[in-house]
């Protein structure tokens, strides 16, 4: 028969649950261990180098233009929504103004495409899960390439015979081979030794006067 | 089975996991053993090897990386250091310039394809190991995990290229790069 149990009695503590508590402590080790494991020095070490939120500005569409967005939109660092590819397009290599309308095609491995258009501050994403009915994500390699709409001298839009806004197209030379951060290579510290310069539409000299930040755009430029 | 003993199995089973998690920590922290000399392909016929390279693998988001083990530079990713010779144009040698691959960039890319496995290279270069046992050839064909894809398939044009290079197997300087170009012209 089993004796009754008070509040004031004093038990030996049995094997059985030392073992229970060893395994329990080794349990955290363990889960410790591994979760520690997961992080990425790399990766972190570069989000925190892009730096706070810009005050003027919601996080959302308009945010943080030219920073490589998958860094932070994906399954490693959470930010919703998880994005496939992100980026935004300037006007031309000495200058941030963002250019509204350009579309950007984006063509995978399995030859399947897709056309994005930059909003007011220049920024384009493709949300993850997206890309395709069948095929949720982009198989890489990739080609890209960046349609410019056209302005006149005077600063308005040409438009084509059917009335849509003509564009300048501009392919990369290179394929996107595995990170849908455009500004992993197009950084916004220009073209260098290891940066192909932030993506623009308008060469060196070319005329293409595009209109100024609208100011009811929600983004500001870098 | 009582529930005592269940539970001494079951904190066993957990101390067991936690041992062989820390064994696999402490086992990446093995010292160099010396160096290791390597021989290596020819230089002379690296060129077109390299110009292959550059293009399928070493864009800067893959091993135009300046952190990679498998390093690669060139005109369209990651660029070495501005020549100091007067006739490179310095406004262009930057990622996606004009500037060409420099041959100090293309003798950095050979030696860091000769030094990624430097015994198995050895071997694969006095005919003792097939190429194929080079992570380089297998990732490229997706024999094994690779973040960037399948780059190409086996005895394919790029495929052929790396491989009849690696293979060491002519006179220096004397092997045909027409794969290499086929690959190029793709």
């Amino acid at each position: 028969m089993k004796p009754a149990l008070h509040g004031s009695v004093v038990r030996p503590v049995r094997r059985s649950r030392l073992s229970w508590a060893f395994g329990f402590a080794l349990l955290l080790a363990t889960t410790g261990a591994f979760a520690a494991g997961c992080s990425s020095p790399a990766a972190d070490v570069r989000i925190e180098q892009l730096g706070g939120e810009n005050p003027n500005v919601e996080a959302g569409q308009f945010h943080r233009p030219g920073q490589p967005c998958v860094l932070c939109h994906s399954p490693y660092e959470g930010a919703e929504p998880e994005l496939s590819i992100g980026g935004t397009v300037f006007a031309d290599s000495t200058s941030f103004l963002p250019v509204e309308g350009a579309q950007v095609v984006i063509t995978d491995t399995r030859g399947i495409s897709n056309t994005v258009v930059t909003n007011c501050i220049g920024n384009f994403f493709i949300e993850a899960g997206t890309w395709d009915a069948k095929y949720p994500d982009p198989q890489y390699p990739l080609a890209v390439d960046i349609r410019c709409p056209t302005y006149d001298e005077a600063g308005k839009l040409i438009l084509d015979a059917d009335g849509q806004p003509l564009l300048r197209v501009k392919s990369m030379a290179s394929y996107i081979s595995r990170d849908g951060s455009c500004a992993t290579c197009h950084t916004l510290q220009g073209k260098g030794l290891e940066s192909t310069g932030w993506i623009f539409c308008n060469a060196p000299g070319e005329v293409n006067p595009f209109p100024p930040l609208s100011p009811d755009c929600p983004g500001e430029p870098p | 089975m009582n529930r005592s003993k269940l539970r001494l199995w079951i904190a066993a089973g957990l101390g067991g996991t936690a041992g062989i998690a820390i064994a696999i920590g402490f086992g990446g922290c093995v010292e160099a053993e010396g160096v290791v000399d390597t021989t290596c392909p020819p230089i002379e016929d690296f060129r077109a090897v390299s110009n292959v390279l550059e293009q399928r693998c070493g864009t800067l988001d893959c091993h135009g990386d300046d952190a990679r083990p498998l390093k690669l530079y060139g005109r369209i990713g990651l660029r070495a250091q501005v020549p100091a010779e007067a006739s490179v144009d310095a406004d262009q040698f930057f990622s996606g310039g004009q500037e060409q691959t420099t041959d100090f960039e293309r003798e950095l890319n050979y030696r860091s394809i000769c030094g990624l496995e430097p015994e198995i290279m050895n071997d694969v270069t006095a005919g003792e190991a097939s190429p194929g046992d080079l992570t380089l050839v297998r990732k490229a064909r997706l024999q094994e995990r690779h973040k960037g894809g399948k780059i190409w398939d086996e005895g394919k044009p790029g495929d052929r290229c790396l491989v009849k290079w690696l293979r060491n197997d002519y006179q220096p300087g004397a092997l045909d790069p027409v794969d290499c170009n086929t690959e190029l012209s793709r």
